[in-house]
């Protein structure tokens, strides 16, 4: 069987921040192709680029240089209506806080059923709540939720939402070890039928992940 | 539509401070946008309300006056009044007619009189002695005169029988005949022109066989007067009309009439001049308040923005647009701030009585005010989406690039120099004069709209010239570290941090003060003005010349008047100066004097009281008036003790004041006057009793025309109250900033405080930053207001010919108010700053 295409491929991507001292360079000539599924965990030393690169392949930050492809399709220079298309069918981004995965107003089922509309997809499955080890909290308001189920619910979302990619940056930073534990093992079950993007140095989720890239200086390295 | 927009109205209640903020920029804008059209309206009711107010009720609506009409016609007019007058809603209608001359003939005296007839006249007088309807009816003064009685039969020309003695009709005349002023009194005082007293006649069938001699006035007079500058043009349009249609069918019958009379017509031009004066006034600063008003709404949007900016982000990454997350803070701050601009619709409303100078309103007006405040709230909508739309779009969506710098220019651009220009304008056409007359034989009073924003054009420049020079202060703080007063280094730097808003909160605030003390400054001394000019015209609160013949007998005042008059005499001196003559005794308690000016003037009065020396009467020299001993021959030699500028009465400010004693022969003296505190109806009430002779008679309240005065002291009056809603505006905006700042400000002070910062020194340095906004705001505003006013009020005088000129009050307990005012807000700012410190989570100071 021929190999299929990646989903999502950097050529050359630079991004560089317009500073009073002149530009400063975030990410430089990354070239990086992402598979249909599989988890991959962008690693690197604070300010090494990660989450730099990861908005960038969440579409929401366009590259100074370079192309971003999606389903072998450029679209880094595609217009603002264009990518926020992308945005709302292709792609889920999961925050380092997982208060911002989240709206505070609604319940957890609201919550749910909001990420499930901004997708234009059907109501999830109540069921979908206990395969999140969420099981009762339908009615709770997300401020009754810990950290880590919050973290869930976060990734609970990116799922009803159908987006066949997830990016989540430093999803674990926050939660304690359990629950970070427990966040590592739905990622690592998302991770078996869409791709999920990871920036973190969270050892665990290193060891989780079926590829790991290298950032130093907003340079990749392939690592093992 | 998706969960977050439906949610969205109740999520408003999350934070109930925005809320609180939104609700209270909705009021101010509607409050600032409804109080301009019913100010303006209000302004016209109050400008009609004083022309109303110098006119004879009667003579308001349009009236018929032809003169020379034979008895034939007098019928024939007043049978076609009464018939056509209804048709257009004038249901009451008055005739009367009047001989141009004639005598009484009945004890072979004949007097000069008049006869009369006036429908309803006979009801309306006073019977002496008989009463019956069906003769003549002579005045008490023409009976006594004439020795007549009840029952006598003029000799000629063919009239009835005398049936009834009336009381002559005196000043002050009752409301009925107020029209018939100039017919029915008699001046006590003879002159040329002066009219004899009118014998009624009880029809006027007996007048029917005069010839062409008659007066003739047909009244329409109206059971409530126009209140409201529509109201009267509606009663003008229809009495147009009406007098048209009745020209016209005399006019068939052959009775040339030579038109009918709008003596309210130039009165209501004048109070439709003065509404638009004030209109053209206030337009560009309520414009101005409405901008700042929805500058406002865009710092709540920028706020919302960044309250909201984590829910915002996810929205967006979930692929909303700029526009819908626009819409979304539209559907969460609409609530409140509908709430806000009803409650401001209402307040406007209600305290229009409080602010605006007058209670009556056209009835489209209410209708209006809410269609402009529905306009606002739409412009407040629209605002709050683009606001968040753009600050989305920026903070997420736009490619980051050192671009900001393309529209650096525009600050560069001295935008002063355009309102600095449009002052020197102003300027040269107020040295000019502010008020006009226009308008050929009808002249009427007209002010030059543009020479009345001057203070307006200096407070706007000095505004902006103030937010530059602190915004360049600011950006040259960079470079100064004062690390050894660290609470002043660190307010210096958020002051830096923050220089748009604080320079837009700057600009605000110095608008605010500048104009609440330049209204207040302005308005307050023309009100003075107008009081102090009157009472210098006039003399005192009511004056009347009475005859030197009274005054050399030295006849006693009536009691009326006697505890609060005075007599003061003019006459004329060497070189025409004007010699002043007044009874030092009685001057004070009677005269109108500045009360600035009532020592001054009262050690003067004692100088006249004394003795002279050398056998000259003392003398106060007033102006350039030759000094030394003057001679007159109606006047004892006098010299002068004291000189002075201006003294109280004396109109033309040069001349000599002396006592009534140094005065031989009264009855030598031009004229004499009763000046008294009274009001005129008393003064000429009282002396008409008396028997004492009259004429000239002359009140505080109408000596001058008002109502230009009264269209700057509207108009400076709603300036005032701009700036007082600005200063709100200036305040909220403040708390609204700090409020935004609250991250930063937490971050900062937790971090200064973990370095070793003192809680006290935070405090200090927090209120450090707002109170030198404060300060800043109040010495520039209060400053400029304060300049602004005394410079302009002088200038802005409707009377220049008379003194004295208008002068600004002390402002010093305004400006007092003010500070305690801006204390409050430093106190209750500082306090939300450090607050925020204090109540700081640990969470988010992680990734400030």
């Amino acid at each position: 069987m021929a190999e299929r295409a990646p989903v999502m491929a950097l050529h050359e991507v630079a991004v560089e921040y317009p500073t009073a001292g002149g530009p400063v360079t975030a990410v430089a000539g990354a070239d990086l192709a992402v598979a249909h599924t599989g988890m991959t965990v962008l690693t690197g030393p604070s300010g090494s680029g990660k989450s730099t690169l990861l908005r960038v392949l969440g579409l929401v930050e366009r590259p100074t240089r370079g192309t971003v492809e999606l389903d072998g399709t450029v679209v880094s220079g595609l217009p603002h209506r264009a990518l926020r298309r992308l945005r709302r069918h292709r792609v889920a981004l999961v925050a380092q806080n997982p208060v911002e995965n989240l709206l505070p107003q609604l319940t957890v089922r609201d919550n749910l059923r909001a990420a499930a509309q901004s997708a234009h997809r059907p109501a999830p499955e109540p069921s979908l709540l206990d395969r999140l080890g969420l099981a009762g909290t339908a009615g709770w308001r997300i401020t009754a939720l810990s950290g880590g189920q919050q973290q869930r619910l976060a990734l609970g979302c990116a799922l009803v939402r159908g987006a066949g990619v997830v990016l989540a940056d430093e999803p674990t930073s926050q939660l304690d070890a359990k629950s970070a534990g427990l966040v590592v093992d739905a990622l690592a079950d998302l991770a078996g039928a869409m791709t999920v993007v990871v920036a973190s140095h969270d050892p665990r989720l290193v060891a989780a992940a079926d590829r790991v890239v290298r950032l130093h200086d907003g340079r990749l390295r392939e690592g093992s | 539509m998706q969960l977050p927009w439906l949610t969205a109205p109740l999520a408003a209640l999350t934070s109930r401070w925005t809320a609180l903020v939104a609700a209270v920029t909705g009021a101010l804008l509607t409050f600032v946008a409804a109080a301009g059209v019913l100010y303006v309206d209000a302004a016209g009711s109050a400008a009609l309300g004083y022309e109303k107010g110098q006119y004879c009720a009667q003579l308001v609506p349009p009236s018929l006056e032809p003169a020379f009409v034979s008895g034939g016609q007098a019928a024939a007019i007043r049978e076609a009044a009464h018939r056509i007058g209804p048709r257009y809603g004038f249901d009451q209608v008055v005739f009367a007619a009047y001989t141009t001359g004639g005598e009484l003939d009945i004890n072979g005296f004949p007097p000069p009189v008049r006869y009369g007839y006036r429908e309803g006249a006979l009801d309306h007088l006073q019977v002496v002695e008989g009463g019956g309807r069906n003769g003549l009816w002579v005045p008490d003064n023409v009976a006594a005169a004439t020795h007549t009685r009840i029952g006598q039969l003029p000799q000629r020309p063919p009239l009835p029988p005398v049936s009834a003695i009336y009381r002559q009709l005196h000043n002050p005349l009752p409301d009925w005949w107020c029209s018939e002023q100039g017919d029915v009194i008699t001046p006590s005082m003879a002159g040329d022109g002066v009219k004899p007293p009118v014998v009624f006649l009880p029809d006027l069938s007996w007048l029917a066989g005069y010839g062409p001699v008659l007066d003739v006035s047909v009244r329409f007079p109206v059971t409530r007067l126009p209140g409201t500058v529509s109201e009267a043009q509606d009663l003008q349009r229809r009495g147009d009309a009406m007098l048209a249609a009745l020209r016209g069918t005399l006019a068939d019958q052959g009775i040339r009439t030579t038109g009918g009379i709008e003596r309210f017509a130039q009165p209501l031009r004048a109070a439709t001049t003065a509404r638009r004066h004030v209109l053209s006034l206030v337009l560009p600063l309520t414009a101005v308040s409405l901008l700042v008003g929805l500058a406002g709404v865009a710092a709540l949007g920028a706020q919302y923005a960044q309250r909201r900016r984590a829910e915002l982000w996810l929205l967006w990454t979930r692929g909303s647009s700029p526009g819908a997350l626009g819409g979304k803070a539209v559907l969460e701050l609409a609530a409140p701030l509908a709430l806000g601009e009803a409650a401001g619709l209402l307040l406007a409303r209600l305290t229009v009585g409080w602010y605006a100078p007058d209670t009556a309103l056209d009835p489209g007006t209410g209708t209006l005010a809410v269609l402009v405040a529905a306009a606002v709230f739409a412009a407040g909508l629209v605002t709050l989406a683009g606001t968040v739309s753009w600050r989305v779009h920026r903070a997420f969506q736009a490619v980051r690039r050192a671009g900001r710098a393309r529209w650096r220019w525009l600050r560069l651009v001295p935008w002063e120099l355009g309102t600095a220009g449009l002052a020197v304008v102003a300027w040269t056409r107020l040295a000019r004069g502010l008020v006009h007359t226009s308008g050929g034989a009808a002249a009427s009073a007209v002010i030059d709209p543009v020479a009345l924003a001057f203070p307006l054009f200096v407070v706007l420049t000095v505004a902006g010239v103030v937010v530059r020079l602190f915004r360049t202060a600011l950006a040259g703080s960079r470079r100064r570290a004062w690390w050894w007063v660290p609470a002043i280094q660190l307010a210096m730097r958020r002051l830096a941090a923050a220089a748009g808003a604080i320079g837009g909160i700057v600009l605000v605030g110095v608008l605010a003060i500048g104009t609440l003390t330049v209204g207040h400054g302005i308005a307050a001394s023309e009100r003075a003005a107008l009081v102090a000019k009157s009472g210098t015209l006039v003399g005192a609160n009511s004056s009347v010349q009475i005859a030197t013949t009274a005054v050399q007998a030295r006849t006693p005042l009536p009691d009326a008047v006697h505890g609060n008059s005075t007599v003061v005499g003019f006459d004329i001196g060497p070189s025409r100066d004007q010699i002043m003559i007044v009874d030092p005794a009685t001057f004070a308690r009677a005269a109108w004097i500045d009360p600035g000016q009532a020592d001054r003037v009262r050690h003067l009065l004692g100088l006249l009281a004394a003795p002279g020396t050398g056998g000259t009467a003392p003398a106060v020299r007033v102006g350039p008036a030759r000094d030394g001993v003057v001679r007159v021959p109606d006047v004892a030699p006098f010299a002068p003790v004291a000189t002075v500028d201006d003294f109280p009465g004396m109109r033309g400010n040069v001349g000599y004041v002396v006592a009534a004693s140094a005065v031989a022969q009264p009855r030598l003296v031009n004229s004499w006057y009763l000046w008294s505190t009274t009001d005129l109806a008393t003064v000429t009430g009282a002396l008409d009793r008396a028997g004492i002779s009259f004429t000239d008679a002359a009140s505080i309240d109408r000596a001058l025309d008002a109502l230009p005065f009264y269209t700057v002291v509207w108009t400076f009056g709603f300036i005032r109250a701009l700036g007082a809603v600005l200063a709100v505006v200036a305040a909220a905006a403040l708390l609204l900033a700090v409020e935004t700042r609250r991250r930063q400000n937490a971050l900062s002070g937790a971090l200064a405080g973990r370095m070793g910062l003192r809680p006290a020194t935070l405090v200090v340095s927090h209120c450090a930053e707002l109170g030198a906004i404060a300060l800043l705001v109040l010495v520039a505003g209060g400053g400029v207001g304060t300049v602004g006013a005394g410079v302009s009020a002088p200038r802005l005088d409707p009377a220049p010919w008379l003194l004295p000129r208008p002068a600004i009050p002390q402002l010093a307990p305004l400006l007092l108010a003010t500070a305690g005012g801006a204390a409050l807000v430093v106190g209750a700012a500082a306090w939300i700053a450090v607050r925020s410190v204090r109540t700081a989570r640990v969470a988010e100071l992680i990734r400030g």
